[in-house]
């Protein structure tokens, strides 16, 4: 009976493991994006150091693991290190530009990101990294039982990442989330440590004079909470954050950040550090040109939809069109639309409360496709597709489904960033132009394109009507509407419209007849809006990355050539760890694959994002229990490696013909509740394979003779590092520049060869 | 037996794979993308051919030699000490075997028509269109600089347009502009260009002004003021913290400023206003009247709005209260026009008289509505308003 207890609190304070990690890792996550604004590169910076960290954590506590005397100590005092990395990390989060000693409102570059996000997550991820290969040797030394640790620590990860992401972040203050988790890994530290003793408690002379660690570290805990500290805390760092500006509102929603400065009278929303409303005076220059562009841009545009960023402005500019009769405003954060009726003034007051105006809260594109209304003018608010996630804005796909959802000479209205005097000769700037413009073509008969200083208005449309607009006619249409503008008048539109506008944009697109289109599944725009931000912060990453496009995927398939190589040189001793980085490797960018390709079909619907990552967690905790279970009885665990090797491998190969017939029979062929059925269905198969490994792995390397903790560290190290790999170069670079299908086929390719090492490896033996 | 069939087993699957792979490869252009990734891709930034780039190399002015080959550039506050073989800050000026050279002289980046309201100009032929001229290369390095593919660029970067100063005049004369601009970059990091630029000018009966950071040395400075008609001066703030933000100093602008006035060029101050930056009313009001004091009443003094831009995009936009605030202490301290601008429709972006309150030009954004001015005069009161007219 005291056995079996004895098993299950360890079991359980390895899950607080996997929960601390998870939680600590969406959490800094979450105050990096807000301090680095939130774009795709930022996102793959911070996951890739965190898995970098973790997996060199990992490795080192495997390498010195065998020097400690009582692993569970070691084990209970890193989660207690951990937990309490997680707020000074916070604090260093918020703290980004005061670290790296940047005048107050100066945006990071990716070398300045890079060190930001090692200061904040090094110590937690490293130690957390350390803290599984201690975890998998707490339970004891067999094979099974590395297994069983991995077990453990996927269910606590799989629980953490639900409880975080629905319940605590959208209620709790970060501080206030790490100071939870502190609790919760005390607790667990203390069972662990109260286990070494034998149920005696931790000193068990008579007299215990010296209290234990936990009880020091539980009274501190109570301590803080009483006189407030994480509140001080939270709000000193805030300050810093916002150093100089009066924020007056700062929360979290299961999408983001949210934040809102006051300044003289005037309110000013971010989310994830990017200022995107201004009111009561947004700026006007923007509003004027890209609405009323847009809507003289139809005959008589009576029904509107606006796909985010419309509060604010845009539709203040709309209802000054006076036939439109109906709005439908679609934003997907509930929470945004919330804060700014917080605060309202008299614009926003006026646009959330207008008859005309109906409020959705959706996914812009799933909305799309699950409206049966049609449309005089669409305008899309997003205006940079800096990720994946708003890239959706900008792809042949979308701007089909607008299309069919446009009413006869209806028009689709986008923007683009510019620079001045439209001359977009600047890395990924103009590519970025030239593909977009390029992809609107595709769909649409005519597109107009009204360049300019800071942004460049898109008008895309099957009638020739937008083509015949000039400064005239805008103005006499203006006159006659009796639309109240403050910039639009006729000298302005003259200008606006002379020829040098469109001669310099023009020449800046030369050859778009031969760009890339920009897809779903094969995101050009991301990689291009990538280069432009490195452009104007960092120039030589810039150019870097335009080296990487170009010659990129020779260095990768070389390296990846060389590394085969060796291990296969290698033999017995390469094999199995390279099967295990090419299978994390694997797992992260087929995870990344069907999330992104989720969200291409049904938009960016986070309930469902959460479901996916838990599914696939879930699969492979399942996977890891059974395997380790069957353990004893399976007679050639090298055979059943690589009959999962070749799974992975068939899996690489028939994913991308599953999403790309989900994407285009989806709403039609397949019904929506049978799509994503499959979509969980592959995750949780993406899991199984992935989890499965691991056990099975460990037993191999522990049966050649190396000990637990090496193998623990070595091949969990290896599996973090594969991930780590999956997600900068899968995510950052094969899939913005390869797209879905050809990424797909080069991880295939990656796991053909390690199938081929672990053949050649078993043959070699036999 | 076993090796044997799990050596088959494997190499089945990888024909069969290997098949697969191939046939998605020529069907996606995968391959392709792997043997020739340039294909139709436009380049980083179109950089101009070396020949051209050559064409833009002169001897520069305002500089010394030292021992060793090494030259000292006495253009700007910075004194740039500039080794053989290496640039000056501004990286448009180059040590070449002890010589310094100006690398952008003719070859500017950006040549566009534009109405003189953009500068702001706004007490200069109202309405007016300017040949407005810019190169790459700056002296500062503003955070916020809305010009930034040109100040932050240098020689190659960006493409350039073959316009020494016989065209620039041959082609404002052609246009029928009767005003020249250096903008955009700061014009006195190509201050050769400007010079044999303003000759000409001058000589065809154009007008030349110029629009710059102040940061330049005296003797640059008096040499080319003869041949200016006018400034406009961007005082980035009134404290060394809000030149922090530009990497650049107070003082040297503020010597430049007082130099111009008593050298009687018509002179117009634009202040951006970013908020926590420069927007304290204590340093606004200080400025005032600094510049009562040391320059006059009769200076125009233009508020900007700020928006994100660049790298400083933390920051929320200037409120327009705090604009009003601005233009308010500006007026008390004596200032006699102020007005506001980026914020379009804003009453304040027109000039009013000072003395009787009448809105002599309308203004929206750039565009003039009207203008009322007659003889330099205000119709209503008949205060004379200063100005070239």
């Amino acid at each position: 009976m005291t056995r079996k207890l004895v098993i299950d609190k360890k079991a359980a304070a390895i899950a607080v493991s996997g929960i601390t990690g998870i939680v600590a890792q969406i959490v800094l996550l979450r105050e990096l994006l807000v301090s680095f604004q939130g774009n795709e590169l930022s996102l793959g910076i911070i996951l890739a150091n965190w898995l970098l960290f973790e997996a060199l954590g990992s490795y080192i506590a495997g390498k010195f693991a065998h020097r400690f005397k009582n692993i569970p100590v070691v084990f209970a005092y890193t989660q207690m290190l951990v937990s309490a990395g997680l707020p000074l990390g916070i604090f260093v989060a918020r703290s980004a530009r005061l670290v790296m000693g940047l005048p107050i409102g100066q945006g990071l570059g990716i070398d300045a990101m890079f060190v930001v996000s090692i200061l904040a997550l090094l110590p937690v991820s490293l130690l957390h990294g350390a803290s599984f290969t201690l975890a998998s040797l707490v339970l004891g030394e067999r094979a099974d039982l590395l297994g069983k640790a991995y077990v453990y620590e996927n269910v606590g990860t799989m629980a953490g990442g639900i409880l975080v992401t629905f319940a605590l972040l959208p209620l709790l203050n970060s501080f206030e989330i790490a100071l939870a988790t502190m609790s919760l890994s005390i607790v667990a530290a203390a069972a662990v440590l109260r286990n070494v003793t034998g149920g005696r408690g931790y000193c068990h002379t008579r007299v215990t004079i010296t209290p234990s660690p936990c009880h020091i570290l539980a009274c501190l805990l109570a301590l803080v909470v009483m006189i407030g500290l994480h509140r001080t805390l939270h709000e000193t760092s805030l300050k810093i954050q916002w150093e100089g500006q009066n924020l007056v509102s700062h929360e979290n929603s299961v999408y983001g950040n949210i934040a809102v400065v006051e300044r003289g009278g005037e309110f000013t929303f971010f989310t994830d550090g990017q200022p995107i409303i201004t009111t009561p005076f947004p700026d006007i220059i923007r509003l004027e040109e890209f609405v009323h562009f847009a809507m003289l841009s139809h005959y008589n545009p009576q029904s509107v939809l606006v796909l985010t960023g419309g509060a604010g402005g845009k539709i203040n500019e709309i209802l000054k069109h006076p036939y439109v009769k109906m709005i439908d405003y679609v934003e997907l954060d509930p929470m945004l639309p919330a804060t700014i009726k917080a605060f309202p003034t008299e614009l926003t007051s006026f646009e959330m409360t207008h008859p005309k105006v109906r409020l959705h809260l959706d996914d812009g594109r799933y909305f799309l496709k699950k409206t049966d209304n049609l449309y005089d003018v669409c305008i899309v608010g997003v205006a940079n597709p800096a990720d994946l996630q708003t890239n959706r804005f900008f792809t042949l796909e979308f701007f089909k489904t607008v299309n069919q959802r446009l009413n006869p000479g209806g028009v689709l209205a986008i923007s683009l960033p510019s620079l001045p005097r439209a001359q977009i000769n600047v890395a990924g700037l103009a590519a970025m132009n030239k593909s977009v413009y390029a992809t609107l073509k595709e769909v649409f008969r005519y597109v107009r394109v009204f360049p300019g200083e800071s942004f460049n208005v898109f008008i895309a449309s099957d009638t020739d009507y937008i083509k015949r607009l000039n400064a005239l006619l805008m103005n006499d249409k203006i006159e006659e509407k009796g639309l109240d503008v403050a910039l639009l008048n006729k000298p302005y539109l003259e200008y606006r419209t002379l020829p040098w506008w469109s001669e310099n944009f023009y020449a800046s697109i030369y050859n778009w007849e031969d760009s890339e289109l920009n897809m779903d599944f094969e995101p050009r725009v991301v990689f291009e809006s990538m280069m432009f931000f490195s452009a104007m912060f960092t120039p030589y990453i810039a150019a870097l990355l335009d080296d990487v496009r170009d010659y990129g995927m020779y260095l990768f398939i070389a390296v990846i050539f060389i590394i085969v190589i060796i291990t296969a040189f290698l033999r017995k001793r390469g094999d199995i760890p390279f099967s295990i980085f090419t299978t994390g490797f694997a797992g992260m960018l087929l995870d990344l694959v069907i999330i992104f390709a989720f969200q291409a079909i049904f938009g960016y619907v986070f309930y469902w994002i959460g479901v996916l990552v838990s599914v696939f967690m879930a699969g492979a905790a399942i996977a890891a229990l059974v395997i380790t279970r069957c353990l004893p009885s399976v007679k050639n665990p090298a055979r059943m490696l690589l009959s999962l090797d070749a799974a992975v491998l068939m899996k690489c190969a028939i994913l991308p013909i599953i999403l790309i017939a989900l994407h285009v029979h989806t709403f039609r062929l397949i019904p929506v509740d049978v799509a994503k059925g499959v979509f969980v269905l592959m995750s949780f198969v993406c899991g199984v394979l992935v989890g499965a490994q691991y056990p099975l792995a460990c037993h191999i390397v522990k049966a050649r003779g190396k000990d637990s903790g090496g193998t623990a560290g070595l091949l969990y190290g290896l599996d973090l590092f594969g991930g780590w790999a999956g997600g900068v170069i899968g995510g950052l670079f094969l899939l913005p520049i390869l797209g879905i299908v050809n990424s797909s086929l080069i991880l295939a390719g990656i796991k053909l060869c390690s199938v081929g090492i672990l053949v050649l490896s078993r043959w070699k033996s036999a | 037996m076993e090796r044997k069939r799990n050596v088959g087993i494997a190499v089945l699957i990888a024909v069969v794979f290997l098949f697969v792979v191939f046939g998605w490869f020529l069907s996606t252009g995968g391959l392709n993308r792997i043997l020739d990734p340039a294909v139709e891709r436009p380049p980083v930034a179109e950089n101009g051919r070396q020949g051209q780039l050559e064409l833009g190399v002169r001897e520069a002015m305002f500089y010394v030699k030292l021992p060793d080959s090494v030259v000292q550039c006495r253009l700007c506050f910075r004194n740039c000490v500039i080794a053989e073989g290496l640039r000056g800050f501004c990286r448009v000026r180059e040590n070449r075997e002890g010589v310094l050279y100006t690398l952008v002289y003719g070859l500017p980046s950006a040549v566009h028509i534009d109405p003189i309201e953009k500068e702001p100009q706004y007490h200069h032929l109202p309405g007016s269109n300017i040949l407005a001229i810019g190169t790459v290369g700056c002296n500062f390095v503003c955070l916020h600089c809305h010009n930034w593919p040109l100040s932050q660029a240098s020689p190659g970067d960006r493409s350039v347009i073959d316009f020494p100063p016989e065209e620039v005049i041959r082609y404002a004369l052609l246009n029928g502009v009767p005003i020249i601009s250096f903008t955009y970059n700061d014009p006195i990091v190509c201050f050769e260009y400007l010079y044999d630029v303003a000759k000409l000018a001058q000589q065809n009966g154009l007008r030349i002004i110029w629009h710059t950071n102040g940061a330049i040395n005296h003797d640059p400075l008096m040499a080319i003021l003869p041949y200016t008609d006018a400034i406009t001066v961007d005082l980035k703030g009134f404290t060394d913290k809000a030149y922090a933000n530009s990497a650049a100093l107070l003082q040297p602008v503020l010597n430049t400023l007082k130099t111009i006035r008593e050298q009687g060029v018509w002179l117009e101050i634009v202040n951006l206003m970013i908020p926590t930056i420069n927007d304290n009313p204590d340093d606004v009001r200080r400025m005032s009247r600094w510049i009562v004091d040391n320059l006059g009443e009769n200076v125009p003094l233009h508020f900007s709005r700020f928006f994100p831009n660049f790298k400083l995009t933390d920051i929320a936009p200037t409120p327009i209260e705090t604009l009003e605030m601005a233009r308010e202490i500006a007026l008390e301290e004596g200032i006699r026009f102020s007005t506001l601008g980026n914020v379009p429709g804003h009453e304040y972006n027109s000039t009013f008289c000072p003395e009787c309150d009448l809105r002599l030009i309308h203004r929206i954004h750039f565009e003039v509505m009207y203008n009322k001015i007659e003889d330099g005069n205000c119709p209503g009161c008949g205060e004379k308003i200063p100005g070239l007219w």
